[in-house]
């Protein structure tokens, strides 16, 4: 109910700071803002905040945004990357904190320097007071993700009911990730099943390999979450070859992913794929740089985080989404669909 | 008479090559980059990545000299960084690097044995301890990571290996200073170093001469798998993280500064300093790229693009420095 409450508060500030922005236009200050993400070109979901970023610019021609990753979900990379970034002196840096252990020394050197922070798509999570100064959180909640995403399938009297879930990651350092698999567990174990969290790795031999030695090991595996969207196909693939009835029906395995990127929509038209979230990552990357245009100009520090989802997208309302999708990626949106 | 003399000085010392490329860039850089690239906090930033990534090269290159490859480096890298960080909670972080330093030594033992005693390519065996040791990082972490809070790695012990700055640059840096004036003086002072340059020149002519080929060989090995677990452990004390990607593609760094630098990958010359300059020329490339805010698409493109480059450009001043 906070975390509710704290959106609508910073939503609320979104709307009060809004007829502020033609004041904000004029201004003849020039401002470079860096975002420094972990989802790289490899990422469908890099499109979403490269977009965000070429709207943002539109909209404030005196802001220059550059978006530098990493493209192999390395911890060691991206912090080096950061402090490159970091040593230029940017106005602002919008980064996800993948690790808060490696990237704190950086992010409050880079906040001492005077460079505003705002953390996106992945939160310190420890308490306020604890945490990195940054100056805000935009992004989803992984865990409520997660858990959103369980109980929607728990709530499917058409589907089997669990018996052994597992949560198949790629990225082992990220702290996003094993939130959701937190949220996944926590609604399914209260559901009576098992739960494990599995690292795959991101490339797709090994991923397959391990998907298919653990379903062979634990045959009553029944539901199979895959933290990442492009990640999805894998372990249906895995499962249809092994003849487990991958598809969503009252049988067999049924696969739950992530993100409104084409490959899980596309999934869940096919009848792959049960479900998956959206987590609002066009605002991911237009909100953070908004704010820290905003912290320049007009001096505002927003007072909570800022959540950007979850909503689940299933059958229902594929046909809504997959329009919404198409106008962003367009004729990307076909060419990224791997089932 | 002066172009005769600097043809002399290039052909005597391997390292001019690169020492140039690395002044050349340097000026284009700080030329072209607004101030972005040259500057105390990013000089510092590239200091750091050129000591982890120069230790690795530095073992690499002494296995080089042999006549040998180690491709292994960048997993031996990673298990330092585990042990290192498993251990650093638990006892005092000294202890911890030494623990990741025996393990590094045991690495290259294992891998020397091997290639000596089998007499199977070395380029074959390490490629095949590349994968078991970053098989067994993945396997160790059980696909997660180890991490230590940032409030708990203010120690000596931490600062000292790597985790905090000394006059503005880490002090993993000054491992590598220190690691390259002793293994220069092992190298041209001892009759190691002769040996070891014998090996790689001609491994049958050092035999009928009673050098111990196969000890020399070994020997090489086990320094640089030390070198590459110290790296690791630098690198983990400084980020206060590690996982079982830790390393990943370095092994091909390292080689990279190695050739830029001089060393003759058939064995029997090699430049310390030469390829340390190296690393730092990579190191120096990718935050060029960072800082000149290159999309990711294109960033391993211009690295390789301009390794290449860089490359040629110092076959080309050892082809003049030749003419006469």
């Amino acid at each position: 109910m906070k975390k509710v409450i704290n959106a609508l508060a910073a939503c609320a500030m979104l709307a009060m700071a809004a007829p502020q922005t033609a004041t904000a236009q004029e201004s003849e200050n020039n401002y470079r803002f860096v975002m420094v993400s972990h989802i790289g070109s490899n990422d469908p979901n890099m499109k979403w905040l490269t977009l965000s970023l070429e709207e943002f610019e539109k909209k404030y021609p005196n802001v220059k945004t550059e978006y530098i990753s990493t493209n192999n979900y390395s911890v060691q990379e991206h912090v080096r990357l950061l402090e490159q970034v970091i040593a230029t002196k940017p106005d602002g840096i919008a980064v996800p904190i993948v690790s808060t252990d490696a990237f704190e020394v950086p992010l409050r050197k880079a906040i001492e320097q005077g460079i505003p922070v705002v953390a996106f798509n992945i939160p310190d999570p420890r308490p306020e007071g604890e945490r990195i100064p940054y100056l805000t959180y935009v992004g989803g909640d992984e865990y409520l993700t997660g858990k959103k995403l369980g109980e929607y399938a728990l709530s499917r009297a058409d589907l089997p009911a669990p018996k052994r879930v597992v949560c198949a990651t790629h990225d082992s350092a990220h702290q996003g990730l094993k939130a959701r698999c937190a949220g996944m567990k926590d609604a399914m174990e209260a559901a009576g099943a098992e739960f494990e969290e599995l690292f795959i790795s991101a490339e797709p031999a090994t991923a397959r390999n391990t998907l298919q030695s653990y379903l062979q090991a634990n045959p009553d595996t029944n539901y199979i979450f895959t933290v990442a969207s492009w990640s999805a196909p894998w372990a249906w693939g895995v499962a249809n070859d092994m003849g487990l009835s991958p598809d969503v029906d009252d049988k067999g395995v049924t696969i739950i992913t992530v993100d409104a990127s084409p490959v899980a929509l596309a999934g869940i038209k096919a009848g792959h794929v049960l479900a998956t979230n959206s987590q609002g990552f066009w605002l991911q990357g237009y909100a953070p740089m908004e704010w820290l245009y905003w912290k320049h100009e007009l001096g505002y520090e927003p007072q909570s985080d800022i959540l950007t989802g979850p909503i689940v997208v299933d059958i229902e309302n594929i046909d809504h989404w997959e329009g919404l999708v198409r106008n962003i990626f367009g004729d990307a949106y076909d060419e990224q669909n791997t089932w | 008479m002066l172009k005769s003399e600097i043809k002399r000085l290039v052909r005597r010392h391997t390292e001019i090559g690169i020492l140039v490329i690395s002044l050349c860039l340097v000026l284009l850089f700080t030329l072209t980059s607004e101030g972005r690239w040259a500057n105390a906090y990013n000089i510092g930033t590239i200091l750091q990545v050129t000591a982890t990534l120069g230790l690795m090269t530095l073992g690499v290159a002494l296995v080089i000299g042999t006549g040998e490859i180690d491709i292994s480096v960048g997993s031996t890298f990673g298990i330092g960084a585990l042990i290192y960080l498993w251990f650093a909670v638990r006892i005092d972080p000294v202890f911890a690097a030494l623990l990741a330093i025996g393990a590094g030594a045991l690495i290259g033992a294992f891998n020397g044995i091997l290639v000596t005693r089998t007499k199977t390519p070395s380029l074959i065996i390490t490629l095949g301890s590349l994968m078991i040791f970053r098989g067994l990082a993945i396997a160790l972490t059980d696909g997660f990571s180890f991490s230590v809070p940032y409030k708990e790695r203010d120690g000596f012990s931490y600062s000292v290996l790597g985790g905090t700055e000394f006059l503005g640059i880490n002090t993993g840096f000054y491992w590598l200073v220190a690691g390259l004036a002793v293994l220069l003086i092992a190298l041209k002072m001892t009759p190691w170093g002769n040996r070891l340059l014998a090996v790689g020149g001609s491994a049958a002519s050092a035999h009928s001469r009673g050098v111990r080929v196969e000890r020399i060989k070994l020997s090489a090995f086990i320094v640089c798998g030390v070198l590459a677990a110290f790296a690791g452990t630098l690198e983990a004390s400084k980020l206060g993280f590690a996982d079982g990607s830790m390393g990943r593609l370095m092994e091909l760094q390292a080689i990279a500064a190695c050739v830029l630098g001089g060393c003759v990958l058939a064995g029997g010359r090699i430049s310390l300093p030469g390829a340390v300059l190296g690393a730092f020329v990579l190191s120096s490339v990718q935050s060029y790229l960072v800082v000149t805010g290159v999309r990711p698409q294109w960033f391993i493109f211009l690295l390789g693009l301009i390794v290449v480059f860089a490359a040629l450009g110092d076959r080309t001043l050892r082809r003049w420095s030749l003419k006469n």
